[in-house]
């Protein structure tokens, strides 16, 4: 059911918003947001406030104004024991502290090296191979034959989006999964979701075990809308035809 | 002088089973032997030494567990701290040690310990948990002199060390209250007398519900956040936005300022 809205608040798409963790150094780790606000109406003098929270700790970084976005020199969040802390974004009026915008309660979506560690092994003929590993999540094994073979824009092209497709659909379509905080599924799932900008349909409610077909192709779709949004973003096609000159 | 020790997990299992034991049997001495005994607790590295076993307030309390931690040096400091250690004794050793000003006996002999009353006294060896860490009669005044001074802390930290108030309870367990400079101005302004060395008992204020009280401070700040950044407002810029109930000094005649 749609909440309601009686403040005229502007809700932040998480699209908007990309979580960094930079590392100086054990206990020196960084949160940079990298904040995209052009498309939301917002006040140029609106000050952009960015807050950290994890387990009784709270941390907030003034980011400037709208028109200005400037990360502050210090974003330590050393203290937090999670790289992962609850963030939020919000933006409000200079004047009177009213929120104009706000997205509540995001968390730093892994990056794909972290996600999907990629290790070499003796596949034979095959070239690639996707492995799951509990509790530590997919493991990319690519040839041992064909050194570097996983960074070159072919390879991208046409193994990235199958993973994605394949680790996706076993988790949302796992009867057994059950959503957890801090999970290699969950970790996922928001990389997913800060693709599309929303979260996968939710099971049946007698349970997951009881997927309707209409439910199942819902999350299909949403699947397969991650997977193109991956491919735009990094301009899978292009950077082939880059790297082949457009031929097979 | 006292050496700054930890204790083990036997000690830790001892020192939980005397509070259950003292529920049903008040007078029974605190084991105190566990303090120094090698089979239950073990010296800290690079601990300072500890002066006095008495407290008279919270605020007291934790200015010297702050004081303490600090002559301790980073290093202990950094391994006990209770927003990122797994405890290893220390928070337990330390309210053991302080255990006649965090449960006192009365003229009887008898302490008084509540159900239930493990998180009070006791950190079990692990990460401290969001809902136990605040109500620990140690941490919780620690964390909160920690990250706001003397000043800002001394409403919150008001009271005996075993003192445990519903005040307390209601902001020290909300993280949007407990770290909120402004905040914490204002409910100090509400809650203390004019001379703002004692909790205020004008009517209605020290109540659980109803007009001006703690709970429905509480219920006006949460209805506030979804408009405001509460956090970046003042205690003046809050205080303007506050509905009369909470305008003591207009209602009853004293300094104005609200």
């Amino acid at each position: 059911m749609p909440s309601l809205n009686f403040t005229n608040r502007v809700d932040i798409p998480a699209t908007a918003i990309d979580l960094l963790i930079e590392y100086a150094g054990t206990d020196r780790r960084q949160l940079t947001a990298q904040l995209e606000f052009d498309d939301l109406g917002l006040p140029a003098e609106a000050l952009v406030l960015v807050e950290a929270q994890y387990r009784g700790i709270h941390k907030r970084f003034d980011y400037g104004v709208v028109e200005n976005v400037q990360p502050p020199p210090d974003r330590g969040i050393a203290e937090f024991q999670t790289d992962s802390p609850t963030v939020s974004v919000t933006v409000v009026d200079p004047l009177d502290r009213r929120i104009l915008a706000a997205r509540r309660n995001l968390r730093r979506s892994k990056s794909l090296g972290e996600l999907l560690p990629v290790v070499t092994a003796d596949l034979g003929q095959t070239l690639w191979r996707l492995n799951f590993e509990e509790p530590s999540g997919p493991v990319l094994e690519v040839t041992d034959r064909i050194p570097g073979i996983e960074t070159t824009k072919t390879f991208h092209a046409f193994v990235l989006p199958e993973t994605f497709r394949s680790v996706l659909g076993t988790i949302l379509l796992d009867p057994e999964y059950e959503d957890g905080d801090e999970t290699w599924q969950r970790a996922w799932i928001d990389f997913g979701t800060r693709l599309t900008g929303d979260e996968p349909p939710g099971p049946a409610e007698e349970g997951r075990g009881e997927w309707l077909q209409a439910e199942e192709t819902a999350v299909q779709e949403w699947i397969e809308g991650a997977v193109r949004s991956f491919a735009d973003k990094h301009h899978l096609l292009d950077e082939y035809r880059r790297d082949t000159g457009g031929v097979l | 002088m006292a050496e700054l020790r930890r204790l083990n997990r036997a000690g830790v299992d001892a020192f939980e089973g005397f509070i259950d034991d003292a529920r049903r049997e008040p007078t029974m001495s605190p084991p105190f032997s566990l303090l120094a005994d090698p089979a239950y607790s073990e010296a800290v590295g690079g601990g300072a030494a500890l002066e006095g076993a008495r407290l008279r307030s919270k605020l007291e309390a934790a200015e010297v567990l702050v004081d303490l931690l600090n002559r301790s040096g980073p290093p202990v400091r950094k391994r006990f701290d209770p927003a990122r250690s797994d405890n290893e004794g220390l928070w337990s050793w330390l309210s053991l040690y302080f255990f006649d000003s965090l449960c006192p006996a009365d003229q009887a002999g008898r302490r008084h310990i509540r159900a239930s009353a493990h998180y009070r006294y006791v950190a079990d060896y692990g990460p401290f948990r969001a809902n136990r860490a605040y109500r620990h009669l140690l941490v919780g005044p620690y964390r909160i002199l920690r990250r706001h001074g003397p000043e800002l802390s001394k409403g919150l930290l008001s009271g005996t060390p075993s003192d445990y108030h519903d005040h307390y309870e209601q902001v020290a367990s909300r993280n949007s209250l407990w770290t909120d400079e402004g905040f914490l101005r204002l409910f100090y302004e509400i809650y203390f007398n004019e001379d703002r060395t004692k909790w205020d008992a004008r009517a209605g204020t020290g109540g659980r519900k109803g007009p001006g009280s703690i709970r429905r401070l509480q219920d006006v700040f949460q209805q506030f956040a979804l408009t405001y950044d509460v956090r970046g407002m003042d205690a003046d810029a809050l205080r303007a936005l506050l509905p009369a109930e909470f305008h003591f000094q207009k209602k009853f005649g004293k300094a104005a300022g609200v």
